[in-house]
């Protein structure tokens, strides 16, 4: 277990680093790097891809997310956002889980794997929206757009998989309901440049996007619990 | 010609917020976590009827976005119909298929709408279990295997194994019944359609030279 806080340790470290420095996008890269080579001593220790417990799947979403302030060539404050998104790997219990039988399919790692990097695109395009509206203009709506398609395939798995585990499509509950919310809600973003009273909202529609990916993340499954509370 | 659509999207997410959040909140999944028990019994036809009342404003936004869609390109027409179709279909299964859940010991079986569905044998599987089962109707009979995440597909319809617990010292498995319908079928096929015309619509979007995404 001492391993993992290293790890997550080594990241905090590096990205706090990177505040002071000129280049962080190799510091941006070297984070995911850490990560990745976290999940994958993981995925040895626990014999499967680790996305089933709180430690693994925060882990994963940094690892996206540093991956794509890399791609995306942000900037030092998502330096900042990625202390945040980390600092819990060194609270959080790293043990490792038996998986549930109901679980054991590629189809639970493709909803969750496209979920995760969505998430962490829509996180960066809330970022970005904040960059434009303190004047640097940035195409945040193009990472939208990416996440948004990565969010409806995981949709699409998710559907397919419930349909195969339980006979149900869509299960009601909080998860599915917050997720369709969160779906919803980008669309609506995306559309918003089609009418042009509404167009000068953009910026300000995005940027709340960060939180409200936090808690259907985070939130909703320590809040109301339900078929996504594995 | 200006998407006249948006402020009808606009509004009814805001619908679609409050009927889904009152939904969650009246069936006590909300207040569960906090250990207040549900406090309005007759959940199911509250369910259907903000089921419905989602449908019916789904459709309408879908129908307009397809208005407005034949003004635009194919692409997103095409992404935006399949789109509506899949919505539809999704709301639609719950509401029309028929479906049963029950318990069965191994060697018991039991009697769904004329039809015998009996659980034959458990075999340990690397995936928990494997339960091999039968359904009879009319004298016909097809066997089969159900695990988890592998139903028993047939044509006296779908049967799942969803779970197992301990009832008189004897391990008691739960399954769940679907009489044929070809909705999931449907689905499968306008998902895979919204899924593949949605990735040529963000492609398109993402090389259209000029302004920002489209």
């Amino acid at each position: 277990m001492a391993e993992e806080r290293f790890f997550a340790l080594l990241i905090i470290l590096l990205n706090t680093f990177s505040l002071a420095v000129k280049e962080v996008r190799t510091l941006h890269l070297l984070s995911s790097l850490v990560l990745g080579v976290l999940i994958v001593y993981r995925s040895f220790k626990a014999g499967y891809p680790p996305l089933f417990t709180s430690f693994d799947s925060i882990a994963l979403f940094a690892f996206l997310f540093f991956l794509s302030a890399y791609f995306l060539r942000a900037g030092r404050s998502v330096s900042a956002v990625g202390v945040l998104l980390t600092l819990p790997l060194l609270f959080v219990n790293p043990h490792v889980r038996e998986i549930p039988p109901v679980i054991r399919t590629p189809l639970f790692f493709l909803h969750v794997g496209t979920a995760f990097l969505s998430y962490s695109l829509f996180v960066l395009s809330s970022l970005f929206a904040l960059y434009s509206l303190i004047g640097k203009e940035l195409s945040y709506l193009k990472v939208l757009l990416v996440g948004h398609y990565l969010f409806t395939l995981s949709l699409f798995f998710g559907g397919v998989w419930a349909y195969l585990a339980w006979g149900d499509i869509f299960p009601l509950e909080p998860k599915t309901f917050f997720s369709l919310f969160l779906w919803f809600y980008a669309s609506l973003i995306l559309h918003l440049q089609f009418d042009s009273s509404l167009r000068k909202f953009i910026p300000y529609f995005t940027a709340a996007l960060a939180p409200l990916v936090l808690f259907v993340y985070l939130g909703v499954n320590y809040l109301f619990g339900g078929t996504h509370g594995f | 010609m200006a998407f006249r659509s948006v402020k009808l999207f606009f509004l009814f997410i805001f619908i679609f917020s409050v009927s889904g959040l009152s939904v969650l909140f009246l069936s006590g999944r909300v207040f569960h976590s906090f250990e207040i028990p549900a406090f309005f019994p007759s959940f199911s036809p509250l369910l259907k009827l903000a089921v419905l009342a989602v449908a019916v404003s789904l459709f309408l936004i879908f129908l307009q976005t397809l208005y407005c869609a034949l003004t635009n390109r194919l692409i997103s027409l095409f992404f935006h119909a399949s789109l509506a179709v899949s919505i539809f279909l999704i709301l639609l299964f719950p509401l029309t298929s028929k479906t049963s859940s029950f318990y069965l010991y191994p060697g018991s079986f039991v009697e769904v709408n004329g039809k015998r569905v009996a659980l034959a044998d458990v075999v340990p599987a690397e995936n928990a279990f494997s339960l091999k089962v039968f359904i009879e109707e009319d004298g016909r009979r097809v066997t089969g295997e159900v695990s988890f995440n592998s139903p028993f597909f047939s044509d006296f319809g779908t049967l799942w194994f969803s779970g197992v617990r301990r009832s008189m010292g004897m391990p008691l498995f739960e399954f769940r019944f679907l009489e044929p319908s070809p909705l999931p079928i449907l689905l499968l096929l306008s998902g895979v359609l919204t899924v593949l015309f949605g990735l040529f619509y963000t492609i398109s979007s993402l090389n259209r030279e000029g302004k920002d995404v489209r």
